[in-house]
């Protein structure tokens, strides 16, 4: 998979969640969604992190724009 | 309060960390702002070692981002259309490709400092495109720089 710039620009916000930890989400994800604009998010449980985490990937489905812990989802997840 | 905005996915990010105490009234105006416009009430978990993020809307395209849970800034997608007006992102948009046209450089972001009124543009390696034409907001960036180009040719 590839990296967008703003992939490792946008670690400020979730230091801990590495290339290594984005890639594995978005090759081993429980649910995918597109959207609107084309992009697509999915979820996936990082054990390394103990946490789900969502990565958004570029409409290409190959390049990797963000990833970051997702307590909204696991509060979904876990009250369904 | 600092925003920085990246052409190329026209994303917006807000940091509310300034490092002037000064300025803390009217950093702690925006956090209420923010708190206020993210809608997010609903109790957290305690975490002093991560930052976590919530969707902020329903379309999930404003992420808060809480460092023990306080809210410590906000990213905005489509940030021309869905950022606040008065943060003027088309311009910085508009300037960004100005920059890329005349340069020949990638401009990676723009910083401004809404409290200070400081503003600086941030650029990378030689090619004023970026290379993930895959996507909507990075099509648009290149065509607006394309347009610039063509009006400093004719000129």
């Amino acid at each position: 998979m590839k990296f967008h710039p703003y992939f490792d620009r946008s670690r400020k916000w979730h230091p801990l969640v590495t290339r290594d930890i984005a890639e594995r989400v978005a090759n081993s994800h429980e649910r995918e969604e597109v959207q609107e604009d084309g992009r697509i998010r999915r979820w996936g449980y990082s054990d390394q992190l103990n946490r789900y985490v969502r990565v958004i990937l570029l409409p290409d489905g190959e390049t990797i724009l963000n990833a970051f812990p997702d307590r909204d989802y696991e509060r979904r997840h876990s009250s369904s | 309060m600092i925003l920085t905005y990246y052409p190329d996915t026209d994303t917006l990010d807000v940091d509310f960390d300034i490092p002037h105490p000064e300025e803390y009234e009217t950093l702690q105006e925006a956090r209420e702002s923010a708190e206020k416009r993210i809608k997010v009430m609903s109790p957290s978990t305690p975490n002093e070692e991560e930052v976590d993020t919530y969707d902020a809307e329903p379309s999930g395209q404003t992420l808060a981002h809480y460092f023990d849970n306080q809210l410590h800034g906000l990213t905005i997608e489509h940030a021309t259309r869905c950022a606040p007006a008065a943060w003027k992102i088309e311009a910085l948009r508009k300037e960004a490709a100005r920059v890329a046209a005349s340069t020949g450089r990638v401009v990676e972001s723009v910083a401004y400092d809404l409290i200070q009124d400081r503003k600086s543009i941030h650029t990378g390696q030689l090619g004023p495109y970026s290379p993930h034409t895959s996507d909507e907001a990075v099509r648009d960036f290149n065509a607006l720089i394309d347009r610039y180009r063509e009006k400093t040719t004719a000129a």
